[in-house]
């Protein structure tokens, strides 16, 4: 960890600079860029290309055609955006329209007629476009929540970018908005940014805002991470169906997903951020390069490979990914302790954990009774900050590792039950059919559900798939 | 052949107008190395290459002469920077309020910077501390103009804090600027070697293709690049 890690990184990770100066400047022709910028231009080049987008209700140039613009010819609800805008700026919804003919938000206020002029008036003044310079106005009708996100996202839609480079999807993010994003997908206000695995539509880790990574949504008890997003297999041919239409070669495209209609394509960035990176734990530069120059012939190619290899555990290549088991969220497995003791549980497979981790009372089944008094001696610290904790973790190992020859080593571990230096210890545990070797730390789970979690660092032998979990008793 | 400095002797230009000269694509550099390579960003090119030739005016302890002095020069800068600064913002948040049209507010923010800045004088005058007077009339305009960087900073910005936390940046450049332009000995050797100004073509030339990570961005992307390999 640390320094070294960090410098060993750094050519994973994809910073501001490579971006504009390669993977802009070099792969996104101008051509391209106008039509992602202009939303019009978008909306028409994937109509042409038989790719959903919502549908366009009105444009307005001009002050000359706001003065004359028809209200009436608008339905009670549509979304109303400025054409050159940019990061979601500018962009307002309604809901519903009052007796009174004014228009409904979703947090209950209400817009006049003059209002929205006024609105109007600050778009075609360019307030929300590059550069300040003159805008126009698009009304579009709204896309509803669909319901597997009903419990995930607060007020607003939440929103699913997907990275394609080279006609092949690289990376993909799931934005939930929250009560302090004011029911918008947007990062910098606060919105969640979840990573989502590209092989199977599943979100892995997450960020919330500027307080980095999280487990659960803010002020409520749900993961993040596990939610299959739906539509997932046509949204990645879609993405790469707009990439073919655009020739934006290095896009990222958003999608919003209706209840009825499905997924549609909001919005085309030639500029992608790169909080995604944040969002997935992991860098975009390695898979850019390992996209870079491959053929892809069809559609079908294009989404192969980039299940094959971006998909799955985030290292793994192509070569470890034929022949994984598929596995569900909670699986019956086997453990071996440190005398062979076999001991069969039900364990949650859970990607959203980094490690993985089990009961005491498990512990003490499988042989591992003295790292049971190492935690009760309370020479592990509890309580202290994630500087002082990482730092700890060798020293802390070297000072005990003679006294207890079973300890594999010592982690910092910061989660939902407060933050404290754990002792991990080898185990061997079989799923399905495959055994194998791993870390894994001891800690009270007592009161869960289940003696035994098995993390990410324990699965790369696996495909986790969420809908199996009903197979097993 | 004579000296550069010989030169500007004989036709009696200003020192402080040659270094100056000299110092201005310096400074430009810097401010570019501060954003690709450091990550630091400011308020454009305009407002840290203004910000950094007032502290160095202020800080000239004689006139002609290209002795300074950088604590003066930051104390008067600094000083100014801020009445200019806090004038803008309280005004411009006074009007926000009102829907005029941009100009029309930048004229009566300017309006109230130039105010301000007659009041220091005043007060400066009437206090008996003259530092800050000695500022020449060019200087006064470039500094109010300054203002209209701010306020369009704060016109187009949805959050307030991201606003100071810009203007500060663009201050901390400003300084890092004029303590490197009041160096004597690379003033002197400028002024020597003024050809060597040509220097900033290279270090331009590889600040433009430096594609690594900004400094800042190590700070960001702390936990993606903090991970072990598997």
């Amino acid at each position: 960890m640390g320094i070294t890690n960090i410098l060993k990184n750094r050519n994973k990770v994809l910073g501001l600079n490579k971006r504009n100066l390669t993977y802009i400047r070099k792969y996104n022709k101008d051509k391209a860029k106008e039509i992602a910028d202009n939303k019009i231009l978008t909306k028409t080049v994937l109509e042409a290309a038989d790719i959903p987008t919502p549908k366009l209700l009105a444009v307005i140039d001009d002050y000359r055609q706001l003065i004359n613009f028809d209200w009436s010819t608008l339905p009670k609800s549509f979304v109303m955006k400025p054409v050159f805008g940019l990061e979601g700026g500018g962009i307002d919804i309604f809901f519903n329209r009052d007796e009174q003919g004014r228009w409904i938000r979703a947090d209950k206020s209400r817009v006049s007629e003059a209002d929205l002029k006024r609105q109007c008036i600050d778009i075609l003044n360019g307030k929300y476009s590059l550069a300040q310079e003159p805008d126009k106005i698009l009304f579009e009708e709204r896309v509803q929540n669909h319901k597997a996100f009903k419990y995930y996202s607060y007020k607003g839609i939440p929103d699913i970018r997907i990275i394609t480079y080279n006609n092949i999807p690289t990376m993909a993010m799931l934005r939930l908005p929250t009560r302090e994003s004011e029911g918008k997908a947007n990062l910098a206000l606060g919105a969640v940014g979840a990573g989502i695995d590209i092989a199977t539509g599943v979100t892995t880790s997450a960020i919330y805002g500027k307080t980095g990574g999280i487990e659960y949504i803010p002020g409520t008890k749900i993961r993040v991470s596990g939610l299959k997003i739906p539509y997932w297999e046509s949204m990645l041919k879609y993405a790469i169906q707009a990439q073919k239409a655009t020739n934006l070669n290095f896009a990222a495209i958003d999608f919003l997903i209706d209840r009825e209609k499905g997924p549609m394509i909001v919005e085309m960035n030639a500029r992608p951020g790169l909080s995604i990176q944040l969002a997935n734990d992991d860098g975009l530069r390695w898979r850019l390069r390992k996209a870079y120059g491959l053929k892809v012939s069809t559609i079908e190619k294009g989404i192969r490979l980039g299940k094959d290899l971006f998909g799955g555990t985030i290292e793994a290549g192509v070569e470890q990914l034929t022949g994984k088991d598929v596995i569900g969220i909670v699986e019956n497995i086997t453990l071996y302790g440190k005398e062979d003791q076999e001991s069969s549980v039900k364990a949650k497979i859970d990607t959203g954990a980094d490690s993985t981790s089990m009961d005491k009372a498990l512990a003490i089944k499988l042989g591992f009774d003295s790292i049971i008094k190492l935690i009760d001696s309370g020479r592990l610290p509890t309580g202290i900050s994630s500087s002082e904790g990482h730092a700890l973790e060798k020293p802390l190992y070297e000072e005990l590792k003679d006294e207890y020859p079973d300890l594999a080593e010592v982690r910092f571990v910061q989660s939902s039950h407060g933050s404290s230096m754990r002792p991990y210890v080898n185990l061997s545990l079989k799923i399905q059919d495959t055994k194998f070797e791993t870390k894994a730390s001891i800690y009270d789970r007592s009161k869960l559900t289940y003696p035994i979690i098995v993390g990410r660092k324990s699965l790369f032998k696996f495909l986790v798939d969420p809908s199996k979990k009903n197979q097993i008793k | 052949m004579n000296s550069f400095s010989d030169l500007v002797v004989q036709f009696d230009i200003d020192m402080n107008v040659i270094i100056t000269l000299l110092f201005l694509p310096l400074i430009v550099t810097i401010v570019g190395f501060a954003r690709y390579v450091i990550g630091v960003r400011s308020l454009g090119i305009y407002a840290p290459i203004v910000l950094t030739f007032i502290f160095y005016e202020f800080g000239i302890t004689k006139p002609g002469s290209i002795e300074s002095d950088v604590f003066q020069g930051l104390k008067f800068g600094l000083f100014l920077t801020f009445i200019i600064f806090l004038t803008t913002v309280v005004s411009y948040k006074i009007l926000k309020k009102w829907a005029l049209h941009y100009y029309s507010k930048l004229s009566i923010v300017i309006t109230s910077v130039v105010l301000s800045i007659i009041g220091v004088l005043v007060i400066a005058d009437l206090t008996n501390n003259p530092g800050i007077l000695k500022i020449s009339v060019f200087s006064l305009i470039l500094i109010a103009s300054v203002s209209e960087r701010y306020m369009n900073l704060f016109a187009f910005n949805k959050s307030t804090k991201k606003a100071v936390f810009l203007s500060l940046e663009t201050l901390g450049i400003s300084i890092l600027c004029y303590l490197v332009i009041s160096l004597s000995s690379l003033q002197n050797l400028l002024l020597d070697y003024p050809l060597l100004i040509l220097l900033n073509l290279p270090i331009a030339y590889m600040i433009g293709r430096f594609s690594g990570l900004r400094l800042t961005e190590y700070y960001r992307f702390r936990d993606v690049l903090d991970t072990e390999e598997e």
